[in-house]
């Protein structure tokens, strides 16, 4: 059975189309990874499925529930950490938990959850006082009241530190062990390679890859990655860089002074670095790095033209 | 049931802010003031009718500023602030519906409404029936007039709470609402007294005074009752009484129709209640949030 089915999803605000015909099933038991850089039209597709905005054109369905005529019953069955809340100031945690455990009409304790998401200490504390991290600690322990059968996390690990985005990815695997569906965005690829069993790339609200990540790394054409340390790595010096034949990104690593370049089978190593010295660059170090995953995002979502 | 858990949610959150309790008791000393000074003047043993009516007379002039402000104030933000703030987010992933929350909106601000009113009259009316004989029907009555008063405010606020677009707008329109309804009587005489006569007569009765005169016409026992005229109806004409001197005093009609009479002011506050609520879930459930 598809946890998710979304048919032709199209939004279209004003001129600007959010999201363009898009179809996508997420399968039941998978964790999917959806991807794209901000205001790729993820959270409009997210806000989709949760009925908080209603679409131009198409049919979204979870558990073949329609997300606008069975949107209570649907959200019955999931859990979620949506984009751009705000906790209840002068509720405390717990009683979070409680409006949520009230609201799903399950038997859950507040504080098992609370001890599972690390808050369980300020249980007690208007989540006024809470930081960003707790905060968003706090809604990932309201989305699992009432064991959901699908999470879906937008961004749940935007805000956190590496420790926390690790124990959010541990909770994630929790979850999925016994068999929860897991849809979660992010906009940073390292956060999904971890727990993905299948990635979906949004730009400017298509699909442009649907595939795990092992199929999508070895798509990419050439797929190596050179690492250039020097000085003056100026905006038109990166410009001529990707003006190379065969130079499928470029990104800047420290500003100015380290730039990856992502080359593709046809491109020339040397050529490269020839260009930055006589743009009036200098090369002090360089080598070369098989593909990464971070590579194969920009080359999704930034260049011209998709390979997909 | 979903629209209790968004209820309860509701009352805890509102019911711990600091500027509530500023109201309530600021509502309390003004209100207890005067019952202290009515008592302290000792005019209720005088006369038991005038000290009644002296009573609920100020008691009234304070309730029609104070209950209109405080519902608006409980409510006028009540949906717009979730949509501001974004914790809408949270309580719509949960399995409610749109009409789930305006519907607890309402009964959870309405709860934090009556425990204003409850409280902030407590102490008057504890002196009140406590050191003077004033009639325990007629005071309770009013207490509970004003608590039925109350929920319209609660309801206005909530309904166009959903129709704002940003807690500016909530502010900004919570004043206008406020003044609005003051006017409502001039407008009405302006407006429909083109159009029909007999119009601004039932279209008054939705006015604030009218509306609390005919509630509390209808309870107390010394109101003349629900099958009574409503006091919009009431004339005041010049007459010598039996001694010769010169008294004002209000007549009524000997009957009237069914939706003039007093008692039709329930249904009216009951369309203040519905009405708002329903205009203002009419476009929520059709928005994107």
């Amino acid at each position: 059975m598809t946890a998710i089915e979304l048919d032709g999803i199209t939004k279209q605000y004003g001129s600007l189309r959010a999201v363009d015909t898009l179809d996508l099933q997420i399968n039941e038991g998978e964790v999917f990874g959806f991807l794209g850089p901000n205001g790729a039209g993820k959270s409009t597709t997210i806000n989709i499925i949760l009925d908080f905005v209603k679409p131009t054109a198409g049919q979204a369905r979870v558990f073949g529930m329609d997300c606008q005529e069975e949107g209570q019953r649907l959200r019955q069955r999931i859990g979620v950490l949506p984009e751009g809340y705000d906790v209840y100031d002068r509720l405390t945690g717990r009683q979070h938990l409680e409006f949520a455990i009230e609201s799903k009409e399950a038997n859950d304790d507040p504080q098992e959850l609370l001890e599972r998401v690390g808050v369980a200490h300020a249980a007690d504390r208007k989540a006024s006082g809470y930081s960003k991290g707790m905060a968003q600690r706090l809604i990932l322990a309201m989305a699992l009241v009432g064991d959901p059968d699908l999470l879906i996390l937008d961004e749940p690990t935007t805000g956190l530190d590496p420790n926390g985005a690790r124990e959010i990815r541990q909770i994630i695997r929790e979850e999925n062990e016994r068999g929860t569906t897991v849809f979660f965005s992010s906009h940073i690829l390292g956060q999904v390679e971890a727990v993905c069993d299948r990635v979906g790339i949004l730009r400017e609200g298509r699909l442009v890859a649907d595939d795990s990540i092992e199929n999508l790394r070895s798509n990419m054409p050439g797929g190596q990655r050179l690492v250039v340390e020097g000085t003056g790595f100026s905006e038109s010096v990166l410009d001529s860089i990707r003006g190379i034949n065969g130079v499928e990104s470029v990104t800047v690593e420290t500003e100015g002074t380290v730039v990856a370049v992502g080359l593709g089978e046809d491109a020339s190593k040397t050529a490269v670095l020839n260009e930055i010295e006589e743009t009036g660059a200098t090369v002090e170090d360089f080598e070369t790095e098989e593909a990464s995953l971070e590579d194969l995002f920009a080359a999704y979502t930034t260049e011209e033209e998709v390979r997909a | 049931m979903s629209w209790q858990a968004i209820a309860k949610k509701d009352f805890q959150d509102s019911v711990r802010s600091r500027v509530l309790w500023g109201i309530i008791v600021l509502f309390a000393l003004l209100i207890g003031g005067i019952a202290y000074l009515v008592v302290d003047s000792g005019l209720t043993g005088a006369n038991q009718t005038v000290a009644e009516a002296l009573v609920t007379g100020v008691f009234g002039l304070l309730v029609l500023f104070f209950i209109p402000i405080t519902g608006l104030f409980i409510s006028i933000k009540s949906v717009v602030r979730e949509r501001e703030s974004g914790t809408i987010n949270l309580l719509l992933s949960l399995p409610h519906t749109r009409g789930d929350m305006i519907l607890g909106k309402f009964l959870g601000r309405a709860a934090v409404m009556t425990v204003t009113i409850i409280v902030g009259f407590v102490p008057a009316i504890a002196m009140l029936l406590l050191q003077t004989e004033l009639s325990p029907g007629v005071l309770l009555s009013f207490w509970f007039v004003t608590v039925l008063f109350g929920l319209m405010f609660v309801s206005i606020g909530v309904g166009f709470s959903a129709l704002f677009n940003s807690e500016t707008q909530g502010t900004v329109g919570g004043i206008v609402i406020f003044f609005g309804l003051y006017l409502w009587q001039t407008v009405t005489d302006l407006v429909l007294g083109l159009v029909d006569y007999e119009l601004p007569n039932f279209a008054n009765r939705f006015g604030l005074g009218q509306m609390f005169q005919d509630m509390f016409g209808s309870l107390s026992p010394s109101g003349r009752g629900f099958g009574a005229p409503s006091s919009v109806l009431g004339e005041t004409v010049r007459r010598q009484n039996e001694a010769g001197e010169v008294v004002f005093q209000t007549v009524y009609p000997e009957s009237v129709a069914f939706y003039m009479q007093n008692w039709f002011v329930f249904v009216i506050l009951l369309l203040w209640i519905a009405v708002p609520l329903a205009v203002g879930y009419a476009r929520f459930s059709q928005i994107d949030l």
